[in-house]
């Protein structure tokens, strides 16, 4: 960096640069799991009262005991939904960031600032600080362990900031054709064959008092489809892996407008 | 602290140290019919994406419908570049993303 400011940490890391912008606060809130209206076999949907049009560049964190993964935005409240392995009811709280430069001038305290004049950093921000970063690339139900994360004395959210999961359509079902139903492979004729799609959102949990971040899956939509072997054509699997943000938001103040 | 940086709120609690990770944006990115046409894959190239030791590139949904996993974008990072495409040649979701670094 030619000009500006920088600071490190004792190993060299960089906490702020004038060469990037950092994420405020800016609300947070409680809320309960609502009906799902997506996904046959999504049990509840988060749905935060946030409307992506009032904020420029946001980013969410939740804190949830149950596995939730990021749906979209609604098509015309662009409200961020999210689906839920929990019941309707299931409580949350989420945590709203939104770009530096978003927020007003303080009048006291250091404030950093681009070359292009924005501002990059606040003493008055609540910052966005991700204290682990979880990944998952499988494109099937493994049965692998999920990552995970664990900070002592720290409250968590998660930020789960795209869809990510699988659908995957198995090569082998269960032939109905005779009692008991009979495993089926590809190759054998059988005229009542059932094929279970697995199908699954990846998401995360905050479990442990708070202390503990996982990733984990939601059912989605696994359904079973009824064919004859003659008509079971093979599928397209597709599969997003999840890049998520764990989050310190310890002492952020709930329910607040920061900003 | 023997050195470095920190910063308290009203109320003298530590809300930022030296040591912390903080989220930092690099930019942002609108890809889909309005935005890329009929390209189906892309990329966009970022020299601060690699310029932060002990730093992990993430991108954030915040414009789109990009519920289904048949069209939703997929995007990743390769070095200074992050990489967007999309699995269908012709369906292709307007989706505005941000992108930055996390360490």
């Amino acid at each position: 960096m030619p000009v500006g400011l920088e600071t490190y940490d004792a190993l060299g890391k960089v906490l702020l640069s004038t060469d990037v912008l950092t994420m405020a606060l800016r609300k947070t809130g409680t809320g309960t799991a609502v009906a799902s209206d997506a996904g046959s076999a999504v049990p509840s949907m988060l749905k935060p009262p946030i409307d992506f049009r009032n904020y420029t560049w946001p980013l969410v964190a939740i804190s949830c005991a149950s596995p939730f993964g990021f749906f979209g935005l609604h098509s015309t409240t662009f409200e961020p939904r999210y689906g839920c392995a929990g019941a309707i009811g299931t409580s949350y709280t989420y945590y709203l960031f939104d770009v530096s430069t978003t927020i007003p001038n303080t009048t006291f305290g250091l404030e950093v600032y681009n070359s292009s004049g924005q501002r990059a950093y606040s003493a008055a921000q609540r910052s966005a600080k991700p204290l682990a970063v979880l990944t998952d690339n499988r494109a099937s139900d493994t049965g692998a362990a999920f990552p995970t994360f664990t900070a002592t004395g720290k409250q968590l959210a998660i930020a789960i900031p795209h869809w990510a999961g699988w659908q995957y359509w198995p090569p082998n079902g269960m032939c109905y054709d005779n009692t008991p139903a009979e495993a089926w492979e590809p190759g054998i004729f059988c005229s009542n064959l059932q094929i279970q799609q697995d199908y699954k959102m990846l998401g995360g949990k905050i479990t442990n008092g708070g202390q503990t971040a996982s990733l984990d899956k939601i059912t989605y939509e696994d359904i079973t489809i009824s064919t004859s072997s003659g008509g079971y054509s093979s599928h397209n699997n597709y599969a997003v892996p999840l890049t998520a943000l764990v989050m310190d938001v310890t002492l952020f103040p709930v329910p607040a407008t920061v900003f | 602290m023997p050195q470095g940086f920190q910063v308290f709120d009203a109320s003298g609690n530590l809300i930022l140290d030296a040591t912390d990770a903080i989220a930092k944006i690099l930019g942002g990115g609108n890809i889909g019919t309005s935005s890329t046409g009929t390209t189906q894959s892309g990329s966009i190239f970022d020299a601060r994406l690699t310029q932060f030791a002990g730093h992990t590139p993430f991108a954030a949904i915040i414009r789109g419908d990009t519920w289904n996993i048949t069209t939703a974008p997929r995007i990743s990072f390769s070095g200074n570049s992050l990489l967007w495409s999309f699995p269908h040649a012709t369906l292709r979701p307007d989706t505005s993303f941000i992108f930055g670094v996390a360490g």
